[in-house]
């Protein structure tokens, strides 16, 4: 594994190199926060024993004739402060050209990762074994390995680093075309600052929710997002025209038996046509389960997959330089990027931390950064019957926000809010 | 404590909602952490102006260096270099730009410079009348429009209709010099044609828009049909 010197981009990684902006790069950020007070000198050593074991992490972005690539890269990511806007692009210089950087504020330590590098998985499996490492050089305290824990003494494996879309990809697929989606307009915040406002929930009660419903929590968050959009629709009197679409990152380990730490996610858009009338909760509830059951299978995701798979082994797009291909792909993602979504929900799901880490771990966090051309995104994670949603935007008005979560406390759930205060 | 608008729970010391904006009556200043850290990531990378006026500067110094040398060994005598180091200097009063935030000592350093630049090609080519009768004053009153021209519509409060007559005014005042240098330079005797064609039209028109700014009814009435 050591002799790894360099690595070309996997398939979904290769559009965010070229879409990186002086005020904007596809980021998202995973959150731990501990009992007490973080010690950042043993952080840098748990650090450094786990970029060790998970090597895919200290790569750096570079760019060749025709493409990006990913080189190996020596030393440590800086730990910085955290702040009140975080997730704006990452200035590779300044970070000792890691592609994730770590932030620390008192007793949470975040990990912000450049999407080009990893996806959420391979993001939960650092921070989880992060921590692990830290508790374990803090405490002496012993925890068990997961699937997201890996063990430090073991060998970093050739398949934690394979490109996984290239290895599942089938002989033929096709990206399905699709309809421009309603977008949510607003006062724009400046440029370096993201509205985050999380709001904190139990598992339980949201389980037994989605059980009066017959649904999953997903589909039931996804519902009552489309219900929040439909409503904001209605408000404003605008043209419905255009269908609104909620885009679900789904995670094709569960499918493909792949233990890659790099991106291997595809995406799926359910859509809910408010130009054919009111719908009641319980009405879109039917659809997204129609939808999302007929969209989330092997086969359709392989397709999809594939078809961008194919696209990359174009001769023409292979051929073209470097320069030429990023100003055409940026060119691309901004025109199409968020055309076909109306918002993005990213439900991580539940991470299984071990009995003998929950005393030291108080919560977890996850959120999407700065959006390109759409308003913003939602971030879901749980653990430890705590669920939190996390709504990042780029505009000041929060009626999207707010909808969803009173909606939610409509429903008998309670919300705690927290946030950056980024809009007020 | 919950939001009374939303039923969403808060923190104790937080004073507005975030959702609904209201403010809490109830919120308690106490010592609880807030959920995020008050430092602000600028995000954009703040370039050092000064050092790269500095770099540059030191770069121009070098190369009117080279040229006087070179010039030196070749004739003999200073020549030809003179002109370049007359327009290095020019080029250099321009990255005063780059080393100063407030802009009025780089545009009077770039007017020299530019000055300067002239006189020395007027000094060597027999040109002094020309350029002490024409060129001088006709380029000090095109810099006087541009930095009043700058100062004006870089006013915090801006107001179109009496900014824009003024500029036109101190147009038209200078197209008049510009008739009174050449009259003199030509004839020794002033005798205005074009410049009042051009500049009395534009004075009588910028005069109605002067006065009609001081009506609030017709600058509104002008807002709103000719809005972009």
């Amino acid at each position: 594994m050591d002799n790894i010197k360099w690595m070309r981009l996997d398939n979904a990684a290769l559009i965010y190199p070229q879409a990186i902006k002086k005020k904007y790069a596809a980021m998202f950020r995973l959150t731990i926060t501990f009992t007490e007070k973080i010690d950042e000198e043993i952080l840098k050593v748990a650090l450094a024993n786990t970029l060790e074991r998970l090597p895919s992490f200290a790569f750096r972005l570079k760019r060749g004739l025709f493409w990006h690539y990913l080189e190996k890269t020596d030393g440590l990511p800086p730990i910085l402060p955290d702040v009140k806007n975080p997730m704006n692009r990452i200035r590779f210089k300044e970070n000792n050209h890691f592609l994730f950087r770590v932030r620390v504020y008192e007793k949470r330590l975040a990990l912000e990762f450049f999407h080009a590098l990893t996806d959420g998985t391979g993001g939960v499996t650092l921070l989880l074994t992060l921590s692990r490492e830290y508790l374990k050089l803090k405490y002496g305290v012993n925890i068990p390995y997961t699937d997201k824990i890996l063990n430090l003494m073991d060998k970093p494996s050739k398949k934690e680093m394979e490109d996984s879309f290239k290895r599942y990809c089938g002989p033929s697929g096709f990206v399905p075309k699709e309809r421009a989606a309603y977008h949510l307009k607003g006062t724009m915040l400046p440029s370096n600052m993201l509205n985050i406002i999380t709001g904190e929930m139990t598992v339980s009660e949201l389980k037994k929710l989605s059980k009066k419903y017959d649904c999953t929590i997903t589909e039931l968050l996804t519902s009552i997002m489309f219900l929040s959009l439909a409503e904001i629709q209605e408000n404003r009197h605008d043209r419905k025209n255009k269908p609104i679409k909620i885009s679900i990152p789904v995670n094709l380990r569960r499918f493909f038996s792949s233990v890659t730490l790099r991106n291997f996610s595809s995406y799926v858009n359910p859509k809910l046509d408010t130009s054919l009338g009111e719908y009641s909760l319980e009405e879109i509830i039917r659809e997204v389960k129609v939808q999302l059951g007929y969209m989330i299978n092997e086969k359709r995701l392989r397709s999809k997959f594939t078809g961008n798979v194919k696209a990359e082994r174009n001769i023409f797009v292979r051929l073209m330089p470097t320069f030429l291909k990023q100003r055409a792909l940026s060119i691309t993602d901004y025109l199409l990027g968020d055309r076909y979504c109306t918002t993005t929900l990213s439900n991580y799901g539940l991470i299984n931390i071990p009995k003998e880490m929950q005393e030291y771990v108080t919560g977890i966090g996850f959120m999407l950064g700065r959006c390109r051309n759409k308003h913003g995104a939602v971030g879901c994670i749980s653990c430890m019957d705590k669920l939190y949603i996390t709504f990042t935007s780029r505009i000041k008005e929060t009626e999207f926000e707010r909808l969803f979560f009173t909606k939610l406390v409509d429903l008998g759930i309670e919300v705690t809010i927290e946030s950056n205060e980024g809009g007020l | 404590m919950y939001c009374y608008k939303c039923g969403v729970k808060l923190k104790d010391n937080v004073k507005r909602c975030p959702l609904c904006k209201t403010h809490l009556m109830y919120a308690k200043d106490s010592n609880e952490l807030s959920a995020y850290s008050n430092i602000i990531d600028d995000a954009q990378k703040h370039i050092d102006f000064k050092y790269i006026s500095k770099v540059l500067l030191l770069i121009l110094f070098i190369a009117a260096f080279i040229t006087v040398i070179c010039n030196y060994f070749i004739s003999g005598k200073m020549t030809w270099s003179i002109y370049v180091i007359a327009s290095i200097t020019y080029v250099a009063s321009q990255v005063s730009f780059l080393y100063y935030k407030k802009k009025l000592f780089p545009a009077i350093l770039n007017l020299l410079g530019l000055e300067c630049l002239l006189l020395t090609i007027a000094y060597f080519n027999n040109g002094m009348h020309w350029y002490l009768y024409l060129v001088m004053p006709n380029i000090f009153a095109v810099w006087l429009i541009v930095v009043l021209s700058i100062y004006i519509f870089k006013r915090k409060k801006r107001n179109l209709m009496r900014n824009v007559p003024i500029i036109f005014f101190v147009i038209s005042s200078i197209l008049v010099v510009t008739e009174i240098l050449i009259d003199l330079y030509i004839r020794n005797t002033v005798k205005l044609t074009w410049s009042l064609y051009a500049s009395v039209p534009v004075l009588v028109i910028s005069l109605i828009i002067f006065i009609a700014s001081f009506n609030e009814h017709i600058v509104e009435e002008v807002k709103k049909r000719v809005f972009i």
